[in-house]
């Protein structure tokens, strides 16, 4: 151990100079060279995630397969015939609407035991019509809550059974068919264990609006 | 109930953490005793030469107020820049999505938020900060703080292996930091990250046409950079505003699983580094399973208050993998608790759950891991948290049973006693007095409205988080306000260098005093009846300075709530 300086050096010095050695490590190189390999490095896995995971939906939409979109007619008080989603599968409750940017951040607003939520709560559970439904499922909580980011794009494969009623008598498609769609896009992380069971409801719908064009052509 | 059938993953990953902590631990103590390892080929030419430009010989050992005033010197220099960046972000480059420049209370609290690890955001993100200032304000600031408190975690310690005043240098102790543990591993987290799908462009936005709606733009980033360095340096302020919850930030169950490895390993790692440091190996045990035990039962906790919503019932709906009120489909529940209790314990503050929904038992058990701070607590200054109970438990029991109190050689006196009692009070102080102050001037405002002791619940945990360098919130408190910022400003500065320089004295004294023999009147403390009076005396301790306030947050809410 040497001995203690006598003088010691001024800290503003080495505090300016490790500031800027940040700035080129952290805030430059190390953002830099990963951004540089993710395209390649996320290829391997899961081609375009590094992007953000953008694909092409029917119709000339696109879509990312994170991000949940604004799929519902739970906001029109029952009034089906006007909603123009009332043929699809519906995404989980948000108070943002699925707004990307202005509506971030929004959290569930209610706290665990405030009567607003049980009155929300019972509101979704109406005006999805589960509650009329007499399925194994029950009432499935995904599809009658908030979740945590606002944006969540999945529901339960429960979430997706119960509303084959309603998209059924609305598109015209038999239950047996949707079922089989719905069956096709359950999906899981991959690895036994590892996380629920989901079905990414911008995918469903996307799926379910080609079966109607097939057929429709057909 | 929970299905035992969904627990495998999480005991998995919590023993796959243990063993790397392990691993990491021993090789942070080789480099912060100087010993050669295997990166000093490349890293090695870098850090002399960013010494040299510094000025700076790191050889040269620093007393306590020279350590501490080099810490402080850099931490306001930093904090300065990025209260500057913040303010004039409009005129900056990187800012596609036109975020205006801070005001100055939220730039303030936003600047020290990062300088002292909180990340405590009063802002959204995706609205409010630019690329640039994502990058070159927080980003740096998120690989800075915890290099910093990692720094004096190793000068603490250092105060037992030495008698001759120094706890090291402080310019080497954060380069080394910064070069040999965070970047590091930064940079193996990002690539599994990316691997696993989350996003990494330095593209701002992506347009898509959606099914439902009008087109829309979707903020992107580099988000696994992000990610990494925010949840492996404790940090914990989201790229975007829903944080570990949004899919673009935590994109599928395999990278929760990352994400709370990444929040654990340094935290967990200190007491296998401390034993090394201390060429004492059963005497990081006792540390280790404090942390340990505390952090599992919190866990079992969560599970158990979590499990189910009773005030849900009534609506029928099926509750058999909990709630899900504010949480996300795609993780089971053991996966977001372990998430957030990781999260909460480890002093991160990233949130894969709404904790403004979580059932009132969960509330109180993440109020609770901030309460105590160090199980394992944040890097560095956790296990420097756990050290200073320990000590003042060694205190406690010495006078309890006649004995001489000393710790690994050296004695526990009046001194190190002060300023632990100082660290173990202010505690209480910082959160309870802006919480009084809050609701008696009627100065905290609730969007939605909610009810009394949910309020109460949401300023209390504002400040605790704060004070603990957390950076979780429960939603419905509305904190962009001149008060919330700066009274917010003052807690996080407390509760970050009060513990450090107490921290770095206490290292500084033990390190002053020339070891003693153990005699006959030494507690043993690598012995399971110290573990267990150790996590007693903690236990205990916090029960008493915070029982009450639970009682009239998370406890009323539970007891009285549902109207």
């Amino acid at each position: 151990m040497t001995e203690e300086s006598t003088h010691p050096v001024s800290p503003l010095r080495p505090a300016l100079v490790f500031l800027l050695a940040l700035l080129f490590f952290a805030s430059l190189a190390y953002p830099l060279t990963l951004t540089a390999v993710a395209p390649y490095l996320a290829d391997v896995t899961d081609p375009g995630s590094a992007g953000g995971s953008i694909v092409s939906g029917p119709n000339g939409t696109s879509y990312s397969t994170l991000l949940g979109e604004n799929i519902t007619c739970a906001y029109w008080n029952g009034n089906l015939s006007s909603c123009p989603y009332r043929g699809l599968f519906w995404s989980r409750p948000s108070d943002t609407d699925y707004q990307y940017l202005t509506g971030a951040g929004n959290e569930t607003p209610y706290g665990p035991t405030d009567p607003n939520l049980l009155n929300e709560t019972r509101y979704y559970i109406n005006e999805t019509g589960v509650h009329n439904i007499t399925s194994a499922c029950g009432i499935p909580p995904d599809i009658v809550t908030d979740s945590a980011s606002g944006v969540d794009p999945d529901i339960s494969p429960c979430g997706a059974l119960v509303q084959i009623p309603r998209v059924a008598y609305f598109t015209g498609e038999s239950q047996s068919e949707l079922t089989t769609l719905v069956n096709s896009y359950i999906r899981g992380s991959g690895v036994p264990g590892v996380g629920a069971m989901y079905v990414n409801v911008v995918e469903l719908d996307g799926g379910l609006i080609d079966l109607m064009a097939q057929q429709g052509a057909g | 109930m929970i299905a035992i059938s969904t627990l495998p993953d999480v005991i998995v990953l919590i023993i796959l953490g243990l063993v790397s902590a392990a691993i990491v631990g021993r090789y942070m103590a080789k480099v912060f005793v100087g010993r050669p390892t295997f990166l000093d080929p490349v890293m090695r030419p870098v850090e002399s030469a960013l010494l040299r430009l510094m000025g700076v010989d790191a050889s040269r050992q620093m007393r306590w107020k020279e350590y501490a005033v080099a810490l402080l010197v850099l931490n306001a220099t930093a904090t300065v820049f990025v209260f500057v960046l913040l303010l004039l972000q409009g005129y900056l480059p990187l800012n596609y999505w036109n975020a205006p420049g801070m005001n100055w209370d939220l730039a303030v609290h936003t600047a020290l938020s990062f300088d002292t690890n909180t990340d405590f955001q009063h802002y959204t993100p995706e609205l409010q900060t630019s690329l640039f200032s994502s990058l070159f304000g927080l980003m740096m600031m998120m690989f800075l703080s915890a290099a910093s408190g990692i720094s004096v975690g190793v000068a603490l310690i250092r105060g037992f292996l030495r008698k001759d005043g120094t706890i090291g240098n402080f310019y080497l102790d954060v380069t080394q930091a910064f070069t040999r543990v965070l970047l590091p591993i930064s940079i193996l987290g990002a690539l599994m990250l990316i691997l696993a799908g989350v996003p990494q462009t330095l593209a701002q936005s992506v347009n898509i046409v959606p099914l439902a709606g009008p087109a829309q733009g979707i903020p992107l980033g580099p988000v696994a950079a992000w990610d990494s360095i925010e949840w492996l340096g404790s940090n914990g302020g989201g790229f975007y505003a829903a944080n570990g919850a949004s899919p673009l930030q935590n994109p599928s169950a395999i990278t929760n699983l990352i994400a709370i490895f990444l929040m654990l390993i340094i935290p967990f790692s200190a007491p296998f580094m401390f034993s090394r440091m201390v060429r004492k190996e059963g005497e990081g045990r006792p540390l280790l399973i404090a942390a340990l035990t505390i952090f599992l039962v919190a866990i079992l906790l969560f599970l158990y208050f979590e499990s189910y919503n009773p005030f849900l019932m009534s609506t029928g709906i099926s509750q058999a993998g909990g709630p899900l009120v504010g949480a996300e489909q795609r993780f089971t529940l053991p996966e977001s608790a372990l998430f957030q209790i990781a999260s909460v314990y480890g002093n991160v503050g990233s949130t894969s759950m709404s904790i403004g929904a979580l059932t009132p038992g969960a509330q109180a058990d993440l109020l609770w891991g901030m309460f105590i701070q160090g199980a394992p607590g944040g890097d560095g200054t956790g296990f420097g948290l756990l050290l200073i109970n320990t000590l003042l438990a060694i205190f406690v029991g010495g006078l309890m049973v006649g004995r001489t109190p000393e710790y690994l050689g050296k004695k526990i006196g009046k001194y190190e006693m002060r300023w632990s009692t100082v660290v173990i009070l202010s505690h209480p102080f910082a959160i309870l007095i802006p919480t009084a102050v809050a609701f008696i001037f009627g100065l905290a405002q609730f969007s939605p409205a909610g009810l009394p002791s949910h309020q109460f619940t949401a300023v209390l945990y504002e400040f605790t988080s704060e004070s603990a360098n957390n950076g979780s919130s429960m939603g419905s408190l509305i904190d962009n306000t001149l008060y919330f910022n700066l009274a917010g400003a003052v807690v996080m500065t407390v509760g970050r260098y009060l513990p450090m320089i107490a921290m770095l004295a206490i290292g500084g004294t033990l390190a002053s005093q020339s070891p003693l023999p153990p005699g006959p009147g030494t507690i043993k403390t690598d012995s399971s009846t110290f573990t267990v009076f150790l996590i007693l005396f903690i236990t205990i301790v916090t029960g008493l300075l915070f029982l009450p306030v639970l009682v009239m947050g998370p406890f009323a809410q539970g007891l009285l709530g549902g109207g």
